[in-house]
């Protein structure tokens, strides 16, 4: 079991990173976190702990804020994050451990935070049954998926992460740099592209090579 | 654990999927929203599918473990806390799915129809569900699609009909839900789907029988290559 690390030496340890890249991070992180941030949603859902929000932002909002960033908000970026972690406190009732980690919840609705924002305020503020509500219950349909297979365990789910982070951290920085446009600004493999400027083939091609790679990594050390 | 209310799966085993890289766009929300409707009936029917895309989802998870950390203004977690008691927006209360919604208003057309969970609820959402004649042996209803610019519609085509080889303006994504189509890729029955882009011709048959119900999403027109196939123009509404 990971015990919890206090929430000022998280401080301090997202304040010492450095924004050169994934690799060095992940060895460092994944093991640390990956329990601790189902936990401490948890226990904002079921008891509006803050001290559990606390600990829950100060490891999350500094990598949120780098996804912003990444994903081209710019100046917003500060002003997101503050929105995007209020959402998490808001709608930790909705989190469910089962269903993906707390850092995959968290990402994605700093993703939909960040398009709302692109939008434009107009469409941002009327999030209805068409677009953002029911296509957030519709893309998230596909959460059952854990419902058919794999870890039900927590501590074999832990394990499935940790496999899934190392098995990302080996990918080439090329595929893994496809991987993060897409994820992190929720925009297609051509956009992607355009701002690479390389040809969509090849950024298909990437994006196919490493999850290729990454189910067969899946699948050969934990999956059946 | 699993909860007990779990939806049961359907018992096939589609023949053809969605692909990484479209998976991997509706993994991130960037799909149009029709094209995500007909991924995520698909997955409704894929056990394969689905699969993937646990492992799809949990990617922008590690993805943001793995993120150098970047730098906050020092306030920022103060700034927060003195926000969580602010009263919520509507968009945080009202998000719960929608749960005992009439399947069908109108006149029943696709009662006997088996829809995937999420066409069920788009169908829901109909003031009215009735075939609208399309083309010869061609019937469509026209789904609501709140945003993006596909859009998706259910036809039903008779069996032996012929759909002469044609290409499309953008991608058409089918997704077949009763009977088979024979395309060139092959035969395409229930969960089976099949993205074209433009410059991929084809070709499709009915196979004798049973009506073939599909859900079909366009993004841009039907372009037909021969002269009869202009009739099915009109499958593609401007």
């Amino acid at each position: 079991m990971v015990s919890a690390v206090p929430a000022s030496s998280l401080r301090q340890l997202a304040a010492s990173g450095d924004a050169s890249g994934p690799r060095v991070k992940v060895a460092l992180t994944v093991d640390a976190t990956s329990s601790d941030g189902d936990r401490w949603l948890v226990a904002i859902a079921e008891r509006g702990d803050r001290d559990a929000f606390a600990r829950l932002f100060a490891w999350f909002a500094p990598r949120v804020k780098a996804q912003l960033v990444l994903a081209g908000a710019g100046e917003s970026a500060e002003e997101l994050v503050q929105e995007v972690m209020l959402k998490v406190w808001r709608r930790a009732g909705q989190f469910d451990p089962n269903r993906g980690s707390a850092a995959t919840w968290i990402h994605a609705i700093a993703r939909n935070a960040l398009r709302s924002h692109q939008r434009g305020p107009q469409q941002a503020e009327q999030p209805s049954a068409d677009s953002d509500g029911a296509l957030d219950l519709e893309a998230h349909a596909h959460v059952d998926a854990v419902g058919d297979r794999g870890p039900e365990d927590a501590a074999l789910q832990m394990e499935w992460r940790r496999v899934l982070g190392s098995a990302l951290a080996s990918l080439p920085p090329e595929q893994y740099d496809v991987l993060r446009g897409a994820y992190f600004s929720g925009r297609t493999l051509r956009d992607v592209a355009e701002e690479r400027k390389v040809s969509l083939g090849t950024v298909k091609t990437r994006a196919r090579l490493a999850l290729a790679r990454l189910r067969g990594i899946l699948e050969s050390r934990w999956e059946r | 654990m699993m909860a007990a209310n779990q939806t049961p799966r359907e018992p096939i085993d589609p023949a053809h999927h969605v692909g990484d890289a479209e998976l991997l766009e509706h993994a991130v929300g960037a799909c149009d929203e029709a094209v995500s409707l007909a991924v995520a009936c698909h997955l409704a029917m894929c056990g394969a599918c689905r699969a993937q895309m646990r492992r799809l989802d949990a990617i922008g998870g590690a993805l943001l473990e793995a993120q150098a950390p970047g730098e906050l203004d020092a306030n920022a977690l103060e700034t927060v806390l003195a926000r969580l008691d602010e009263p919520r927006g509507a968009e945080d209360l009202a998000r719960a799915p929608a749960a005992g919604v009439p399947i069908l208003a109108g006149d029943g057309a696709l009662a006997r129809i088996d829809l995937p969970a999420p066409l069920r609820r788009r169908v829901a959402r109909l003031a009215q569900a009735r075939w609208r004649y399309v083309a010869p042996g061609v019937r469509g209803i026209d789904l609501p699609v709140g945003s993006g610019t596909a859009k998706a519609q259910l036809l039903s085509l008779r069996p032996g009909l012929t759909i002469p080889r044609h290409d499309h303006g953008a991608l058409e994504v089918t997704l077949v839900l009763t009977g088979a189509l024979l395309d060139e890729d092959g035969r395409l029955a229930r969960g089976d789907v099949l993205f074209r882009e433009p410059g991929q011709r084809h070709r499709q048959n009915v196979e004798p029988g049973e009506d073939c119900v599909s859900l079909v999403v366009n993004a841009g027109s039907f372009v037909p290559l021969t002269w009869t196939g202009r009739l099915l123009r009109l499958i593609a509404r401007p």
